[in-house]
């Protein structure tokens, strides 16, 4: 409990670091945003006129709490592009890109845990050499191009679905998925092999520990001595390893939404950044450092109730 | 007891595939079989040929030219990335490491929390405040590599500052300055060259991504992960330029991720 | 009870095989203390895995005999070898650091050959683990019971082991160097526990460890092992007052003075 606590004020100075760090970087240092808005044959008067207004000429830890309030409580801004609300323009976003970063994660779990836990049971076998030669390989494809492969492969000679042609969720659950599921398999595709290869010498490394002989001394089987003992233990690793994916795999559907035709926060951004749409970009990156912050923090808590080692070091 | 083996074969394959990647492109600055940025109408998506090994691109440009200088262009950038990135990191964990105290706890908070994001979402930041091209990619992404730099080499001075050859050189009267660069840095060569090696990995794989978004290298650079972005647009005519421009990135990867662990298992 | 004869152990990990151990003959009756001492490398701590049927299949040949209650514990299927593990054969090792599973509670250690072998129910076994932590007389059973592994001492761990060992009442007891990695007073302290558990149940005990003194303090008979070799054998006041090999009569100069002393 007191660990929680001391996690959470942890995470809190984090995200208080991070967003003042965002708020020098899209607020401050790109400009005045007065400027921006006005256009540079503006009049100075003008020009005070508007900064008043938008309270630019505050000092900088006022301005700061001010921006990180509003954010906090949904108010992102407006946008310079289209002059709409950034709360409107991301509402509809936010939980395209969630749905492909959830739907990665599913299937690095799914795939690498099983895959992981029998290629160290058959170690020294064809079975175990191919994995390790397809990891290798596999683990070398950056998922963008690991998407464009997709999209040849699976769209363009096996016909399985249409690249570029995104359903929206509005239009067809079932669809939306369907078409999400290749470019998830995209992201996924180089962690699972990541993955598959450290629970392999994860579980080699922890099978030849004194206490997996202890457990065969009482008369467990190999099977029980895997997943009774040796498994939790080779998982801790993967924990981590998992939770730094995670965060990954949200930077990498950003760039894997280009390559699928994805209206997600990733395309925003890119378009964003292109148009030097300041409040926008800021607002993404603010929600995807928080989501980031917040990965680690539940890792950090997931790690408490797996290993007892580290839960009394209050 | 098994002998450690002082070659095996992941450093040996990641040694031929780098050296291959490498040589290429640096041939490439002195010879490509024609100007990667000559377009001819004429030839315009030609199939393969012996005077176009690759074919050309929808502007008839020669696809293998054009591979050979994006791979010089993508390998200039990693390089320049991972010397700002290695000699910040190391400056920063050599003076970390070594005094210790308040500035080194403050900076390594900072630290942390910066290595908490995917590198390539930094870079972004960056980007997005200073634009982008070619040399601004550099000074992004060689800022954002400093940090794991100077984690490394941090808790080797942190672990060697301690040892006996540093304070029998300290009673000799050598100084600080001495003592990091002369004595204790060539200690940490080891650790450091499977890390550059993964930092030219992560290089190559960020300015790719960077470059394929749109928001790296600007024309007329053109680097591997900009023309895999070209290729994209035209895949169902012309499959190969994007099948061969990232086969050159996974290349690249897989040289240097085998060289690291390689190295690492020395 | 036990009867191992000729038995040999070779690696074959190498280019060329290692023979570990050479011709080892022991035999054993119910309730006996005997004692395997030797120097690390010697061979004690293979054929004790052998015997307690741990040896892994690969890189490695094994001839010989190993006869435990009529089981041919070489060569019988997994699953026979398995159903006297932990049941009738128990074994304590050297480092109780490592020996337990730092993510299980130490009650679930204590009585999982109970699970194995018995179907026991859960209230039963926790009945019998809790009289297994007092008789090898840890204090709080019951707290401990519901501890993790790095919350206890050296010399508490080891005493988890042997209770896990005993619980379900083992005709053989192996225990290799279980003393070796704690201090003296807890040594000491060990070797009463596993002289009381002898006399309690009739256990037989094979008792492995370097140090002969150690030995002649439990065991009735010892056997001295060099190199794969056993060099000498017998009643271990005999091998201890008249040692026979050259061998042993360097363990036993090796033995510190006031020892000696204390023991003459």
């Amino acid at each position: 409990m007191k660990y929680i606590i001391r996690k959470t004020a942890s995470m809190a100075v984090t995200v208080l670091i991070v967003s003042f760090l965002v708020f020098l970087a899209f607020s401050v240092i790109p400009g005045d945003p007065a400027v921006a808005k006005l256009g540079t044959s503006a009049t100075p008067e003008k020009l005070v006129k508007l900064r008043e207004e938008l309270g630019l000429n505050r000092p900088l830890p006022v301005r700061y709490f001010e921006w990180i309030k509003s954010f906090l409580f949904g108010d992102m801004g407006t946008s310079y592009s289209y002059g709409v609300s950034v709360r409107s323009m991301l509402a509809g976003k936010l939980p395209i890109t969630f749905c492909l970063t959830g739907m990665s994660f599913v299937l690095i779990i799914v795939i690498s845990i099983p895959l992981g836990i029998s290629a160290a049971k058959y170690e020294d076998t064809l079975f175990s050499k191919i994995t390790d030669v397809l990891n290798q390989a596999v683990m070398a494809v950056p998922a963008f191009f690991t998407g464009i492969l997709i999209t040849y492969a699976a769209g363009l000679v096996l016909h399985l679905f249409t690249p570029g042609g995104y359903v929206s969720y509005r239009e067809s659950m079932g669809g939306f998925l369907y078409y999400m599921l290749f470019p998830a398999l995209a992201i996924a595709l180089p962690k699972t092999a990541m993955n598959v290869r450290l629970l392999k010498s994860s579980v080699l490394k922890e099978a030849k520990l004194d206490y997996v002989r202890t457990a065969y001394s009482r008369g467990n089987s190999t099977n029980d001595v895997l997943y009774k003992h040796v498994l939790k233990n080779a998982l801790i690793p993967v924990i981590t390893f998992l939770g730094m994916t995670l965060s990954d795999i949200v930077a990498g559907s950003l760039i894997i939404e280009q390559v699928f035709s994805i209206p997600g926060i990733g395309r925003m951004l890119i378009t964003s950044i292109g148009n030097r749409d300041y409040p926008v970009v800021g607002a993404i990156i603010t929600i995807v450092a928080f989501i980031v912050i917040f990965i680690n923090y539940i890792v950090d808590i997931l790690y408490q109730v797996i290993d007892p080692r580290t839960r009394r070091q209050g | 007891m098994k002998r450690k083996r002082l070659l095996n074969h992941k450093l040996i394959a990641g040694a031929v595939i780098t050296a291959f990647v490498v040589l290429v492109s640096a041939a490439g600055f002195f010879y490509t079989p024609y100007d990667p940025n000559m377009m001819d109408a004429a030839s315009k998506f030609a199939g393969i040929s012996l005077k176009h090994p690759l074919g050309c691109d929808n502007f008839g440009r020669d696809i293998l030219s054009r591979i050979i200088s994006g791979s010089g262009t993508t390998l200039v950038i990693a390089f320049c990335t991972v010397l700002i990135g290695s000699v910040g990191g190391m400056l920063a964990g050599a003076v970390t490491g070594y005094f210790g105290g308040a500035a080194d706890e403050i900076i390594m908070r900072f630290n942390d929390a910066v290595l908490a994001f995917p590198s390539i979402l930094l870079a972004l930041v960056f980007i997005s405040v200073i634009g982008s091209g070619k040399y601004k990619v550099i000074l992004a992404l060689g800022i954002v590599f400093i940090p794991s730099f100077a984690r490394l080499v941090r808790a080797e001075f942190i672990k060697c500052r301690s040892m006996d050859y540093v304070s029998s050189a300290k009673l000799m009267g050598a100084s600080d300055l001495r003592i990091m660069f002369v004595h204790i840095l060539p200690n940490t060569m080891k650790v450091m060259l499977s890390s550059v090696a993964i930092g030219f990995n992560n290089a190559v794989l960020a300015e790719a991504g960077m470059s394929f978004l749109g928001i790296g290298v600007v024309p007329p650079d053109s680097s591997l992960g900009r023309m895999l972005s070209e290729a994209q647009a035209f895949i169902f005519v012309k499959p190969s330029y994007a099948i061969f421009s990232g086969a050159m990135i996974v290349l690249m990867i897989l040289g240097f991720s085998m060289l690291s662990e390689g190295l690492e298992a020395l | 009870m036990l009867d191992v004869t000729d038995l040999n152990i070779e690696f074959h990990d190498h280019l060329t095989p290692e023979t570990v151990v050479n011709d080892f003959d022991l035999h054993m009756d119910y309730g006996e203390i005997v004692g395997l001492v030797g120097e690390s490398g010697s061979g004690k701590t293979m054929s004790a895995l052998a015997i307690a049927g741990l040896l892994s299949r690969k890189n490695m040949k094994k001839r010989g005999r190993i006869e435990f209650e009529g089981t041919d514990i070489l060569n019988c299927p997994r699953n026979e070898l398995r159903s006297l593990q932990g049941k009738d054969i128990s074994m304590v090792f050297q480092e109780p650091m490592n020996s337990l599973d730092p993510l299980k509670k130490i009650g679930y250690q204590v009585e999982e050959s109970l699970k194995i072998h018995t179907d026991m129910s859960a209230k039963n076994r926790k009945r019998l683990a809790l009289r297994a932590l007092s008789e090898v007389e840890l204090p709080d059973p019951k707290g401990i019971y519901e501890l993790y592994p790095h919350e206890l001492s050296g010399g508490m761990r080891q005493r988890v082991m042997i209770a896990a060992a005993i619980i379900s009442k083992p005709k053989l007891l192996i225990c290799d160097e279980p003393t070796t990695a704690l201090d003296v007073t807890i040594q000491a302290q060990i070797l009463e526990l596993l002289k009381k558990i002898n006399k309690r149940y009739n256990t037989a005990i094979l008792f492995i460890s370097h140090d002969l003194s150690l030995v002649r303090k439990l065991c009735k008979r010892v056997l001295v092992m060099y190199r794969g070799n056993v060099v000498e054998s017998g009643e271990a006041e005999q091998v201890f007052s008249h040692p026979e090999a050259e061998y042993t009569r360097l363990l036993i100069a090796a033995i510190p003075k006031f020892e000696k002393l204390r023991k003459d």
